[in-house]
């Protein structure tokens, strides 16, 4: 069963066609890799998911709801939550409160419970603590939980975001470049830890530059070029693809746009 | 609100005694001075909400707190409302004021919106100025009643003492409740990345609305409270310099330190007041405050660390820092 469906999405800049009449469709439980040379247009089409980008034209249905016209916000409820590949953290804040954080969107202490910390808020607030902790837990930065996320160490701070997303309950959870700036050793965990997240029934999509591990954990690709889809299936496959050869080591067309 | 450690009971103990001193004075100007200070905490920490958690440069405070005396004032005396219900509901229009100013001006980003608000705080002195038949004009309004609590009625400078001590405490205690809770988190998170707010899940438009709102609602209760207490009001204790009076309180407390606007509040209103003499330059000394507080000590005085800094800089030789040097 389909989770996401994209249909015909477009997308221009100005003049340029940045994404032309896309169609991808991901499966519930699935790990999805996204991938094209630079300016393919596979950000602007995570970022027309994920809500920061308007599309022209198509349609985004998701467990059968539309969702181009749906705030931000609200798709985050919806369960369609992503991360930043430059990392966006609330900085000032514990690695604690940036995972409770995650929890916004599953939480209703409004401000006249809050203010008067009401059984239930204060029940509530238990509640995300316990659960926040448990997440710090697993992602293996318990031990900083009450450290402001700024001073976090560059992996530790993709994990907190990691955390952070995961609190939130996502359906599908929208990696952007979770590989870039980690080591070999952290590259090989994130690649476990996505697979983990996956069996736990989140299904995943992963953009990524780093090529060897996008195939590795990937259980389908699909590739953008020219902001069009040039192909789409298992990596073994996506690798033995002709037009990705050319598009990816260069010759003709495909060069210039390398 | 039970104090849960040990250190939580001594600064409760601490807190008790400081509050009982006053009364050991018994002189009715302290009183007056502290009865003042504990206005000023509810308004610099209901801007602080604001400036320093939601990371909205307002500045025209002063609007609200002018709005809340007003409409307290003519309730009681046009419409013959008690005071209580005078209170809160001068505390809700400064609030649905707040929120609908707030709407417009969440388009605009940083410098605009304190332009704006600046504008807007401006714009309620003139109509308080300028509506003779309802506000009194540049005259103002005399004659405010006292303010009567069916079981008490406030009319010494010291039973103002305790009431605004109480206003303020229970200010802070909902404040820091909200803080600490999902609503104020929330606020900081628009504060330190408002995208990644979005993307998390937060309705980055209602919460600021809100934080206006919420604002407003505790600048309009302290207007309401000023005016009974003076019963006297004018529109000149509602211009800019009030709002930067405010804002200098809540800069010296520190941005994002609700305790410290406390401590702000009360540090500029006894200064000005035991150097007398300088009664005159009282702007001028919030105005330097505010000047050196953003030079020196951009955390407020809680935090001595960057003067710590500059201190170590200083000792290690001339020449060596950046800050010092200019021409």
């Amino acid at each position: 069963m389909n989770l996401a469906e994209l249909r015909g999405i477009s997308k221009s800049f100005g003049g340029l066609a940045a994404l032309r009449e896309v169609d991808m469709a991901i499966e519930k439980g699935e790990i999805r890799g996204l991938i094209g040379p630079n300016g393919a247009g596979k950000t602007t089409l995570f970022n027309i998911m994920a809500g920061n980008y308007r599309a022209d034209a198509g349609s985004f249905r998701f467990e059968g709801r539309e969702l181009l016209d749906v705030a931000v916000n609200d798709r985050v409820s919806l369960g369609v939550v992503r991360t930043f590949q430059n990392i966006r953290l609330f900085g000032t804040m514990t690695a604690l409160d940036n995972v409770r954080m995650g929890f916004h969107c599953r939480t209703a202490a409004g401000w006249l419970a809050s203010a008067f910390n009401t059984r239930r808020a204060a029940g509530e607030k238990a509640w995300v603590t316990g659960e926040s902790e448990r997440l710090l837990a697993e992602l293996d930065i318990l031990p900083y939980r009450n450290e402001a996320a700024k001073n976090l160490s560059y992996g530790n701070q993709r994990r907190l975001e990691i955390a952070r997303a995961l609190a939130s309950r996502p359906r599908l959870l929208m990696l952007d470049e979770p590989a870039a700036g980690l080591n070999e050793a952290e590259g090989r965990q994130l690649l476990e830890r996505i697979r983990a997240i996956r069996d736990s029934g989140v299904t995943v999509l992963v953009v990524e530059h780093d090529m060897n591990l996008l195939m590795a954990v990937s259980d389908r690709v699909t590739v953008l070029a020219h902001g069009q889809k040039i192909a789409e299936g298992p990596p073994a496959e996506v690798q033995a693809d002709e037009r990705v050869i050319l598009e990816y080591l260069g010759g003709g067309a495909g060069h210039a746009a390398g | 609100m039970i104090p849960a450690s040990p250190g939580g009971w001594a600064r409760a103990a601490g807190l008790a005694l400081a509050g009982v001193l006053p009364f050991l004075l018994d002189n009715n100007y302290v009183f007056h001075l502290l009865a003042m200070s504990g206005i000023y905490m509810v308004l610099a920490m209901s801007l602080n909400l604001l400036i320093g958690f939601t990371g909205l440069f307002s500045l025209g405070h002063a609007a609200f707190y002018g709005l809340g005396a007003y409409a307290s004032a003519l309730l009681t005396q046009d419409c013959g409302l008690p005071f209580p219900a005078a209170f809160a509901l001068s505390g809700l229009l400064a609030a649905a004021f707040g929120a609908a100013v707030g709407f417009p001006a969440l388009r605009l980003r940083a410098i605009f919106l304190a332009i704006a608000t600046m504008g807007l705080n401006e714009i309620v002195r003139l109509f308080l100025t300028n509506l003779d038949g309802l506000t009194g004009g540049p005259a103002g309004l005399p004659g405010i009643p006292e303010p009567d609590l069916w079981l008490v009625r406030l009319g010494q400078p010291r039973d103002f003492y305790v009431a605004a001590m109480l206003l303020a405490a229970g200010t802070y205690l909902v404040l820091a409740n909200i803080l600490s809770g999902r609503p104020g988190r929330a606020l900081i998170a628009i504060r330190d990345d408002e995208t990644a707010a979005r993307s998390i899940g937060v309705d980055v438009t209602a919460y600021k609305v809100a934080a206006f709102g919420v604002s407003a609602f505790f600048a309009g209760l302290a207007g309401s409270f000023f005016a009974h207490y003076l019963t006297y009001i004018s529109p000149d204790s509602f211009g800019l310099s009030e709002s930067f009076a405010i804002i200098a309180m809540v800069s010296l407390g520190g941005l994002g330190n609700l305790r410290g606007s406390l401590w702000g509040a009360f540090l500029l209103c006894s200064i000005p007041e035991i150097f007398r003499s300088l009664q005159d330059f009282r702007e001028l000394i919030y105005g330097l405050t505010l000047v050196l507080i953003i030079r020196v000590l951009p955390d407020g005085i809680a935090d001595w660390r960057p003067l710590a800094a500059r201190w170590r800089q200083w000792r290690s030789g001339p020449g060596l820092g950046g800050e010092g040097g200019g021409p």
